[in-house]
């Protein structure tokens, strides 16, 4: 199941005699792409899509979503459009109340102010996979400091070709650090219960300051276990790779990422990010000392 | 099968019917035998035996016989080698005699550089080009990281040979790849040639007798790789009496024992290494019960059964053993093993069978609780070797044989450990290759200025089953999902099959005996492949034999040079330019899996290369300061078109667009200089200073945030280029007047990377640690500071 982190942790831990620095690199602004981030999942919820643009990689700000505020943007369920996305200007992107139904497929369709249409590829919404236990634990690690591990049981369905990716939530916060990526195929673990499987963990520091942030002094943890589509799972595979796969004699080498939204009618033309399906199962769990 | 019955039996056809070449001679007598060491009793590879009056003469092979073939008479032999003093002896050759001939070694360190410059025009005259030979003696000089001599490292420092950065595994020969070097230890192939990923080179120079690097002109009884062979030779032992040999570093420590089994005819040799930093972690707290080690064995037994007949029997054992508690295990490494029977069927016929067993395996896993798991992989390759070299004449020598290899390729199995563990065991189905080969090859003197090296090599690849090969949409690898069915193949049945001929052709005319120009052309093959997608191979990577899908690779290069001696043979000067045309090779997909993956030919992608570049050295041979400067420039680069199929058709899977791009181990200038200098009887000095281009890397066209995350959009594959390499090594020996009758001993000290120079293994780019919104460039440096050393070394 880990087996990527794994190895790459051994394998970072082969150049522990090497040394890095930050370096001073000039590189030239990009002519302009779109960028589209969002999803559709089962969740009867407020679900949204944010659109920016590629930018200087020394960037030194977020980009500006408003510069896509004017577009139109729909959602197409089963090939018909299901829901217009609806601007929201307070959190810089298109939302919509929408619930997806299991087994139908998804497009986002989104036409710019200057009249390009630009539209993702079909996904399918897959059935759940539900969490059956979550719980914590403090680990007694005797190289490091202790720190708080949030496991899960679940049972993996028999047959070949499930996809996962989980999600964590501080307190409803999203953790969106590279390394909280976390996701799986099915082939090591086919038809099996998966058993104390750590999908999320922080250290007794983090969790002391996120006590005291919280207005009832508790912290919560929600896992999401998301089932996804192969072609989005190779997607966050090069993801994960290019984030943090990297700095060491053996990294990936960097690599294009394609996501799947289209300019129509140019199908060598890319959006980049991804609109993904999802079929949510979530579980939280409250901290205990 | 019929085909590969065929094959076989050509090849046994053919290296058995030595007679088919047999030549009757009328008042032409053959003096024949072996140059040994006379202190050792080794044999001497490529020691000159020179007949004063001709002019002529013949080298020792691999086993030191040499063969000549001239007109009765009185002649002078003249007999030297490196390191050794030169023997003359007046003889009256009335009749075919066995001769055999012990050099004595220059005891004195200072006079032995003098000794060995003595020898000779071989630069000039030999028709064998683009070839590095580096003496052990000198390897051992050459300021290494931790004072550590280390074969491939040091031949590195010569032109054409590169890699793509400090303490990256293998080594890149003109353009090509790691894994288009075929390496050889006592002729069974080494298939990970590195210790701590790359740090250090598998081989221990005490128990090794000599190293070849053959870039181009390959003579034809090598075979199966693209671009290079590394033929490396363990040490007989000595057969005269006892000895050791060792040496204690900061890192490892090493002991060499060899000595007779019986007097002059049998002798043995062990030599073992093992690394000891995890010994010390143990006593502190925060690396109790990890480990981190290597050792590696090597042993070779020889027997001279009679004056025609000797055996050798070697082996290799090496490993390294990574662990952190009970939570991750890793450990890798390989074993080599080789029989050989050397025969003389007649003072003119030299015979050597050899088999070879050879296995490179690596295991990782967790060996407790519910995420336990065992992971292995293994490669296990045997061979029957015959060769044979007739000594016709004085001007043509023949070289022939055959070999049949079979090759046992196992991805990799996962299997979970224990009744708690939540993993299915996962088999990548094995791959099962047979290769049998044959070649003929002639060193031939047209004239006194025209000399020729031809050959001819043929091999028949199989594929064998049992295999179920995947059958795609498209009729190409093009994804998982478009995989349509299934092909069963029964054990023995073929699933592919190729086959070529590689001609060899070297040339070289002599304008004078202080210089010559000479030319090369080789065509060589290819028939497995590294699958590898990171900058430095890992242990981890698996080698995938050429199959259904994936086609063997083929190279074909052209070499000019001019070479020439200066001041009675004290310098030596060699350009060399070449041209080399790479077919069929492997790059990945983006993102390719390449680990476990039963699909991995949808990972692969195939392409062309091009090679060129010009080499240029010149060396010291004489005196008390020796060393080389050796400057490389060249390009490389590869295109890979991809092909439009399957689901994801939308994109041309090309890489850049199927435009050329640069290599990863693409280096425009490489710079090396050595010098050594023999100060006192107890002082030497030595040093090297390299310079090198930035290796290409592939920079960010622009960022955009996804998911919280601020991505890096690469484009264009190795446009840029990382800052350039230099770095100055040094070190001294010292060796006490005052020895022990028995025991002598000698101190290396000195400084690698002197003045601390950080330079680039590579640039990469990532989120800001301290402001999450910005983005920033890191440099990694291997080593970025000046790394000490202190080496004792004794004999006994």
């Amino acid at each position: 199941m880990k087996l990527h982190l794994y190895i790459l942790s051994f394998l970072i831990g082969g150049s522990l005699i090497s040394c890095t620095e930050t370096i001073d690199l000039t590189l030239d602004d990009p002519a302009p792409v779109l960028v589209v981030d969002g999803f559709i999942s089962n969740e009867d919820t407020t679900q949204f899509v944010r659109l920016s643009s590629l930018e200087n990689y020394f960037a030194d700000d977020i980009p500006n979503f408003d510069a896509f505020k004017e577009s139109k943007v729909y959602l197409i369920e089963n090939g018909i459009v299901a829901d217009t996305y609806a601007y929201n200007p307070d959190r810089s992107r298109f939302e919509i109340l929408f619930q997806g139904t299991i087994s139908s497929t998804y497009q986002i369709d989104i036409t710019l102010p200057t009249g390009e249409r630009y539209v993702s590829s079909e996904e399918v919404l897959n059935e759940i996979v539900p969490i059956d236990t979550i719980w914590s634990e403090i680990v007694d690690d005797p190289r490091d400091e202790d720190y708080i591990s949030i496991l899960i049981n679940t049972n993996e369905p028999a047959g070949l070709g499930d996809y996962y990716q989980w999600k964590s939530f501080v307190n409803d916060a999203y953790q969106f650090g590279s390394f909280d990526l976390f996701f799986s195929d099915d082939r090591f673990v086919d038809g099996q219960e998966v058993k104390d499987l750590e999908i999320f963990s922080m250290s007794t520091e983090d969790y002391e300051n996120y006590k005291k942030d919280s207005p009832t002094g508790e912290v919560f943890v929600t896992i999401q276990q998301n089932t996804i589509n192969l072609r989005y799972y190779d997607y966050l595979v090069l993801v994960f790779q290019q984030l943090n796969q990297i700095g060491s004699p053996f990294a990936s080498p960097p690599a294009e990422i394609r996501g799947n939204v289209y300019k129509t009618g140019e199908t060598e033309i890319l959006a980049l990010g991804y609109f993904y399906t999802s079929g949510i199962s979530s579980m939280t769990v409250k901290i205990e000392e | 099968m019929k085909l590969l019955f065929q094959s076989v039996f050509l090849a046994i056809l053919v290296v058995f019917s030595p007679n088919l070449f047999a030549q009757k001679s009328g008042s032409k007598i053959t003096i024949s035998g072996y140059v040994k060491d006379a202190d050792t009793g080794e044999d001497l590879i490529g020691a000159t035996v020179k007949i004063k009056e001709l002019g002529s003469g013949a080298v020792t092979n691999v086993y030191g016989f040499y063969s000549i073939t001239l007109e009765q008479g009185k002649y002078t032999v003249e007999v030297s080698f490196i390191g050794f003093k030169t023997q003359s002896n007046k003889m009256d050759l009335k009749e075919s005699i066995t001769k055999n001939f012990d050099l004595k070694p220059s005891d004195q360190q200072l006079n032995e550089v003098i000794i060995s410059a003595k020898k000779e025009d071989q630069n000039v005259t030999d028709v064998q080009m683009s070839v590095e030979k580096m003496s052990i003696s000198t390897i051992k000089e050459i300021p290494q990281l931790l004072g550590e001599a280390d074969i491939i490292k040091s031949i590195q420092l010569r032109p054409g040979v590169t890699s793509v950065g400090e303490g990256a595994s293998g080594f890149n020969v003109r353009g090509g790849n790691i894994d288009q070097n075929l390496i050889l230890l006592d002729e069974a192939p080494v298939y990970n040639s590195s210790h701590l990923f790359g740090f250090f080179s598998v081989f221990n120079p005490d128990a090794i007798k000599d190293v070849t690097l053959y870039k181009g002109g390959i003579p034809s009884k090598y075979g199966g790789r693209l671009s290079s062979v590394m033929d490396v030779r363990q040490r007989d032992g000595n057969d005269k009496e006892f000895h050791g040999t060792g040496g204690v570093g900061l890192l490892f420590s090493r002991l060499t024992l060899e000595g007779p089994i019986k007097k002059n005819k049998a002798s043995f040799l062990v030599s073992g290494r093992r690394s000891y930093a995890d010994l010390f972690l143990q006593l502190t707290d925060d690396f109790k019960g990890n480990k981190a080690f290597f050792y590696d064995l090597n042993a070779k037994v020889s027997w001279d059964i009679n004056a025609k007949n000797r055996i050798f029997a070697s082996g290799y054992f090496g490993k390294d053993v990574f662990g952190f508690d009970d939570e991750f295990n890793f450990s890798w490494g390989n074993a080599t093993g080789s029989l050989r029977w050397n025969r003389l069927i007649s003072d003119k016929l030299f015979m050597n069978l050899t088999l070879v067993y050879s296995n490179y395996s690596y295991s990782l896993g967790v060996p407790s609780g519910p995420q336990a798991f065992d992971w292995t992989s293994t490669i296990i390759n045997s061979e029957a070797k015959l060769d044979f070299s007739h000594y016709l004449s004085s001007k043509l020598t023949l070289e022939y044989g055959g070999e049949f290899q079979n090759y046992k390729f196992y991805p990799g199995e996962v299997t979970g450990i224990g009744d708690e563990s939540s993993f299915s065991t996962i088999t990548v189905q094995k791959e099962t290759a047979i290769m049998p080969s044959i070649y003929i090859g002639a060193k031939q003197d047209l004239s006194k200025k025209i000399k020729l090296l031809y050959g001819l090599r043929y091999t028949h690849y199989f594929n064998v089953g049992s295999y179920n090969l995947n059958l795609y949409k498209y009729g190409v690898p093009t994804t998982a999902q478009d995989v349509i069915g299934v092909q069963q193949y029964h054990n023995g049945e073929v699933v592919a099959q190729y086959g070529g001929l590689e001609p060899r052709l070297a040339i070289n005319y002599i304008v004078n005996e202080k210089q010559s120009f000479k030319a090369s052309y080789q065509r060589t093959k290819q028939y497995m492949h590294l699958v590898s997608n990171t900058t430095s191979a890992t242990p981890i990577d698996i080698w995938k034999p050429a199959g259904y899908y994936v086609k063997p690779a083929t190279a074909d290069q052209f070499v000019l040079g001019y070479f020439r001696n200066f001041k009675d043979n004290e310098y030596e000067l060699s350009v060399e330019t070449y041209y080399k045309n790479m077919r069929d090779l492997m790059d990945y997909r983006n993102g390719a899996e390449l680990l476990l993956n039963d699909n991995i030919e949808t990972e692969l992608l195939s392409g062309d290369g091009v090679s060129y570049g010009l080499e240029l050295m010149v060396s010291k041979k004489k005196g008390r300061f020796t060393g080389w400067v050796s400057y490389t420039l060249s390009r490389t680069t590869m295109q890979v078109p991809g092909f439009i199929a399957g689901d994801y058709t939308d994109v041309a899977n090309g890489i850049n667009g199927g435009k050329p791009y640069a290599t990863n181990w693409d280096k425009t200038h490489d710079l090396s200089i050595v010098g050594m200098f023999t100060l006192t009887d107890t002082w030497k000095l030595s040093g090297n200073f390299i310079f090198m281009t930035g290796r290409p890397a592939t920079y960010p066209n622009g960022r955009y945030l996804w998911d919280g995350k601020f991505i890096p959009d690469y484009r264009t594959r190795n446009a840029a280029r990382i800052p350039t390499t230099h770095r100055l090594d040094i070190s001294a020996t010292y060796t006490p007047s005052r020895q022990g009758k028995k025991w002598k001993s000698s101190f290396a000290f000195g400084v690698y990377n002197v003045y601390g120079r950080k330079n680039p293994y590579s640039v990469y780019f990532q989120q800001s640690e301290e402001n999450p919104v910005l983005t920033e460039a890191k440099q990694l440096s291997i080593i970025g500071i000046p790394v000490p050393f202190i080496t004792y070394n004794f004999k006994f």
